[in-house]
């Protein structure tokens, strides 16, 4: 099935068809201005026993006002069963208005590469380095990390799904294939959708992004306004397949009978979408980022860094929240009761209880100075100029020579989120300005 | 599942003290798994992650050279808290190893060649590979003349005083030992490093020269070279930054677009001066 529409009053049937067979994932839903915070998993709602009330007819207003983010949407969250009872006020014609607002806080990459991983489990017997006769040390994969139904994104955006292409030259590389990455990569179907109107902060085509680019997606959803007349209605989905699988999602939901196939009409009205989203975004675009590195490898020691990274609090925000950004740290997390460090050999001494733990991967942050520092002292990356500088040079500069392509999507959230505003949008700009007047040759000289 | 950050188990078979102060332990260890014994081949001038478990990893150059097998060496600094603990483990203890990684020193093209090792401290660790790997019986031959200088603060900071000896006495290599300064039982050679390459004036005709130590030594030893008129791309050494993935994930030891977890340790002068001036 190439094409399907399907009114948004029947999208929460649709997630919840899907999720019969599949983990649905959507923007979760957030009260606060800031629009949704990151993706979350879908739970259809119970059917209501007879006799008593149905969720939607509580008043969902006052709950509304009440519930935190995270116990809002479907009780993931801290809340707990609470959370699961509240998640029920959510009226369900709410979930298009969210899809509307453009972006997550979060990013997409969240679902395949957590902020927070076990990488591996140990056990180790008896003294701590094991029984002296080699065993009594275990090495395993912890329970539970890897997916195990498949998954479907939907409502994922253009520049977040093509952030994934991005990552997967990190991750799916031949040398050292990550499975942690790459078996989420390849059990998720990303169901995206177009940005009608892209946000202030939306450069995606300055790196050859489009607010309906189809990198890295599986289907691409158009979100269709109602027509006049239309009265009762929100407005449509027409979602057009990109891969087999997305073909096969929607051969799946049309076998079910909840759409239909796109009209005439409904293809010109994408290609209005289209044109005029590229028509808003193309107004105050920053240069194109796709020749940046021709600059960059000249003004490695330009005075530009020793301005621009004045106001940067190393807050790392702008690399927490990039789609992009792949950084991360390894630490060991012992399970409290036994821990080694610094104790002399346990040979002879008394028995110690068996240490179990855990050895996480957890986001990290070029922006942090500790991110480079050597045990001796000696940190390459000393000053906030280094690293600003690296993060400049590593999405625009590096990241291309190694893998020919810009480790940036456009996304804008760096922009948004950074608290003293250091928009990267104006760096590119300015960098690409000293290229233009020659600055770069001759520094390089 | 690939799960490119999980150890091997190995067995510490053998602990030397190396140093005085004993900030520098050598560790012989083999591998638990036959299977992962016979798998774990690696060329001079790689590096593995050695895990004590509870505690963390870190990057370690492996000391031994391939043509030794069965087992790997790796000498060890006491630095921080997972080399303390490593410090603090015993014989028959049990760590984590996985690697080899990155790339390792230019074999091939050194045969023919003169070969001058310049080590200081603790960075003769990951020349004593190559250097052993040379020595061996089978590739003695494939390699010109051998000259290595090696040097410490004091006698006590000299590692693998039980192979230098050997070194010492063979005659197909130039063995200069030096330390900055020696003490009442010392009474050989004193000065530090670079100057005792100005004296040892070694030719840069058909040579390479592989270096590695403090980081102050081997800035002054390119100097030195360079004088001697060694060429940029004459010239290798091995680099350190702060590692965790060691396979080029992780993102925190880059310079410029090289990582040297992936793309290192190893690299030429020539490829430093490309390189931008970050480590
Ligand atoms: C390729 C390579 C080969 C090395 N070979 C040897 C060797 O043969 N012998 C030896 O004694 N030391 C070697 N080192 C240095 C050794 O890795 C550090 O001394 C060690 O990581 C310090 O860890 P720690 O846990 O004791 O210190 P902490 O400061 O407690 O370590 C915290 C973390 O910092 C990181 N780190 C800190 N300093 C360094 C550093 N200089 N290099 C890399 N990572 C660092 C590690 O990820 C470590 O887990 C090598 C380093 C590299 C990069
Ligand atoms: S650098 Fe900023 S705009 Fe670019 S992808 Fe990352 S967060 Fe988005
Ligand atoms: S968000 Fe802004 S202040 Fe924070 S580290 Fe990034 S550039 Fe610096
Ligand atoms: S150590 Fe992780 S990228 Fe090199």
């Amino acid at each position: 099935m190439a094409a399907l529409k399907i009114t948004k009053m029947a999208l929460n049937s649709v997630l919840a068809l899907m999720s019969e067979r599949w983990d649905v994932f959507v923007p979760s839903p957030s009260p606060a201005p800031g629009g949704p915070s990151g993706f979350r998993l879908f739970e259809p709602r119970p059917m209501p026993a007879p006799g008593k009330p149905g969720p939607s007819e509580r008043d969902s207003s006052v709950n509304r006002q009440t519930c935190d983010e995270d116990t809002l949407w479907n009780g993931t969250g801290q809340g707990g069963q609470k959370g699961r009872d509240r998640e029920n006020h959510l009226p369900e014609e709410r979930l298009p208005q969210f899809l509307r607002r453009v972006l997550t806080v979060k990013p997409l990459k969240e679902l395949f590469f957590p902020r927070s991983e076990p990488i591996l489990g140990y056990c180790v017997d008896g003294a701590f380095g094991g029984n002296g006769d080699g065993t009594g040390v275990s090495v395993f994969m912890p329970e539970g990390v890897l997916p195990g139904k498949p998954r479907v994104v939907f409502g994922a955006r253009p520049c977040d799904a093509a952030s994934l292409t991005v990552l997967d030259r990190v991750f799916a590389d031949e040398a050292y294939p990550d499975d942690f990455y790459i078996s989420r990569r390849k059990n998720t179907i990303i169901v995206g959708l177009g940005c009608n109107v892209p946000a202030p902060t939306c450069f995606c085509p300055a790196t050859g992004g489009d607010p309906f680019g189809t990198a890295g997606l599986d289907v691409l959803a158009y979100d269709l306004p109602a027509l006049d007349g239309d009265g009762s209605s929100q407005g449509h989905y027409l979602m057009k397949a990109v891969t087999r699988e997305g073909e096969a999602l929607l051969g799946f939901l049309s076998e079910a009978h909840l759409g239909e196939g796109p009209s005439e009409s409904d293809e010109r009205a994408c290609m209005a979408l289209e044109e005029r989203a590229r028509k808003a975004i193309a107004a105050g675009l920053p240069a194109d980022t796709q020749s940046l590195g021709r600059v960059l490898g000249g003004i490695f020691n330009h005075p530009y860094w020793a301005t621009l990274h004045e106001k940067c609090l190393g807050c790392a925000a702008c690399t927490y929240l990039c789609p992009t950004c792949h950084c991360f740290d390894i630490s060991e997390e012992p399970d409290p009761g036994a821990s080694r460090s610094g104790g002399e050999s346990p040979k002879g001494g008394p028995e110690r209880p068996r240490l179990t733990g855990v050895r996480v991967r957890n986001w990290d942050s070029c922006m942090f100075p500790i991110f480079t520092l050597h045990t001796s002292g000696h940190n390459p990356r000393p000053t906030g100029l280094e690293r600003v500088r690296q993060r400049v040079m590593h999405k625009f500069y590096y990241f291309p020579e190694n893998f020919g392509a810009v480790a940036c999507v456009g996304c804008g959230r760096c922009v948004k989120y950074c608290p003293v505003n250091l928009d990267i949008r104006e760096v590119i700009s300015h960098i690409a300005a000293l290229g233009g007047t020659g600055v770069a040759e001759s520094i390089s000289a | 599942m690939r799960n490119p950050y999980l150890p091997d188990i190995a067995r510490i078979e053998k602990i030397i003290q190396e140093t005085a102060a004993n900030d520098v332990k050598t560790f012989r260890v083999t591998f638990v798994d036959d299977e992962v014994r016979e798998r774990f081949s690696y060329r001079p001038g790689q590096f593995s992650e050695i895990s004590v478990f509870g505690v963390g990893e870190a990057p370690i150059s492996i000391t031994s050279s391939p043509t030794q097998k069965g087992y790997l060496e790796f000498s060890v600094k006491k630095m921080g808290v997972l080399t303390t603990a490593l410090h603090h483990s015993a014989e028959g203890d049990l760590i984590g190893i996985r690697g080899p990684y990155g790339n390792w020193f230019p074999v091939e093209s050194m045969e023919g060649k003169n070969l001058v090792f310049i080590g200081g401290g603790i960075g003769l660790a990951p020349l004593r590979s190559l250097i052993n790997y040379v020595l061996d019986d089978e590739n003695r031959g494939r390699f010109n003349d051998v000259t290595i200088i090696y040097g410490a603060r004091s006698p006590g900071d000299l590692v693998f005083k039980w192979e230098l000896e050997k070194w010492e006495k063979r005659r197909d290599i130039d063995f200069y030992l030096t330390v900055d300064k020696g003490d009442a039982g010392w009474s050989g050679r004193e000065g530090f490093v670079p100057t005792v390459l100005m004296e040892v004036s070694p030719s840069p005709e058909n040579a390479v020269t592989i270096t590695c130590g403090p980081p102050i030594m081997i800035k002054f030893v390119i100097q030195n070279l360079l004088k001697l008129g060694f060429t940029p791309a004459q010239i290798v050494t091995t680099l350190e930054m702060r590692m965790k993935c060691g396979v080029g994930k992780c993102g925190r030891c880059n310079i410029g677009s090289k990582y040297v977890c992936k793309d290192g340790p190893v690299f030429t002068y020539e490829e430093l001066q490309r390189m931008p001036q970050e480590y």
